[in-house]
């Protein structure tokens, strides 16, 4: 029994299979692309639904356009495996040798697993976020009016809103166009406590592990009679911070690894 | 060269994950644009671990940096420049 999971770990880290399923992740992802262009609409709402919910809905009843989505899920799900199966094999040698290489060599060595483990946890945070994650899209709220998240003790309530138009451009078609919109959420949990922020395009705000994102506004142009309202998308996001501290961590091993790479070109250019 | 480029390659695609979930509280972006850009990152780093394999050399390698040259130009560049429009003279749609 020891000696047949001994082989299944060999056989997972062999470079040969990490190179396969690396090309073959990019090749079915291009067919995926091509299939997507042509059925965008079973894609779409994956924003707003967990993978189980859309495997019930679009996934199991459009097999025929979406094999090539599980079969990513199973590629990825073998490189990251392989992946994991490889860095810890690197790294127990690495650290087996480190008293007998320098610290240039080692740095840039351990770089390039801090980036296989950082590839990881991405991975992982995209299937936390798309399995356990909460969302609720369409919420519209108009000025003074109230929804509540989740229970009814959490509320969020639009304060107020700002819209800038456009106004003495250059650009004379832009003029009464919006410029810039901004609107001052107010949040009540449980304990009554209230708290306001500021939310406009691409700055969100966040409040009790959700995030309150403006999606939508209505006016859009100046002088129109609509009512003002703000639509809101409300996220709980727990694969977020995984992916944010892979990517974090792949930053900082890609950049040790690039400085090793040109300070060893500059050392052997001085070389010579 | 091609480690520059994939580098620069990663920067734009955490860059894009992270302006995705500032808008639209995803940092996939589901439509096939995004699907094309993490195919080639995946191709490049494909090449990237080529030089495990014994029997992969430059040569070789060469080739698959063509291949993917090719890939960028169809699914990156092409879709953005649209089509080639003289009036009377030319006018194909490239995408």
């Amino acid at each position: 029994m020891s000696i047949s999971i001994k082989n299944m770990w060999e056989f997972s880290g062999r470079w040969d299979i990490s190179v396969w399923l690396l090309f073959g992740a990019a090749v079915d992802l291009m067919i995926g692309s091509a299939v997507m262009k042509q059925h965008e609409y079973v894609f779409s709402s994956l924003s707003r639904l967990t993978l189980q919910e859309w495997t019930g809905t679009y996934g199991m009843g459009n097999l025929n356009i979406t094999w090539w989505f599980y079969l990513s899920i199973l590629l990825l799900f073998l490189l990251a495996v392989n992946t994991f199966v490889c860095t810890t094999n690197g790294v127990i040698v690495l650290l087996k040798r480190f008293s007998s290489m320098s610290k240039q060599v080692f740095f840039l060595r351990f770089s390039i697993h801090i980036m296989h483990i950082s590839f990881i946890l991405v991975l992982a945070g995209h299937l936390v976020s798309h399995v356990a994650g909460v969302n609720l899209p369409n919420n519209i709220l108009q000025k003074n009016g109230t929804i509540s998240v989740c229970s009814p003790n959490f509320k969020v309530g639009l304060k107020d809103m700002k819209i800038e138009f456009e106004k003495e451009t250059r650009f004379k078609t832009l003029e009464g166009d919006v410029k810039d919109v901004s609107a001052i959420l107010s949040f009540a949990d449980s304990k009554m406590c209230v708290q306001e922020k500021l939310i406009s395009v691409n700055r969100p705000a966040w409040f009790e592990g959700f995030s309150f994102h403006l999606d939508d506004f209505s006016p859009k142009s100046e002088g129109s009679k609509r009512e003002p309202y703000i639509k809101l998308t409300i996220k709980k996001d727990p694969g977020v911070s995984l992916q944010v501290a892979g990517v974090a961590f792949f930053s900082i091993g890609l950049s040790v690894y690039l400085f090793s790479v040109i300070r060893s070109r500059f050392n052997r250019d001085r070389e010579t | 060269m091609v480690i520059w480029g994939f580098a620069f390659c990663c920067m734009a695609g955490a860059s894009g994950m992270l302006w995705n979930y500032m808008g639209w509280s995803d940092t996939i972006s589901w439509n096939h644009y995004y699907f094309h850009s993490v195919a080639i990152w995946f191709y490049y780093s494909g090449f990237l671990h080529l030089h495990l394999l014994r029997k992969w050399d430059l040569k070789k390698g060469a080739w698959v940096i063509l291949g993917g040259a090719l890939l960028v130009l169809y699914f990156d560049y092409l879709p953005q420049i649209g089509g080639i429009h003289l009036p009377g003279v030319f006018d194909v749609n490239l995408y």
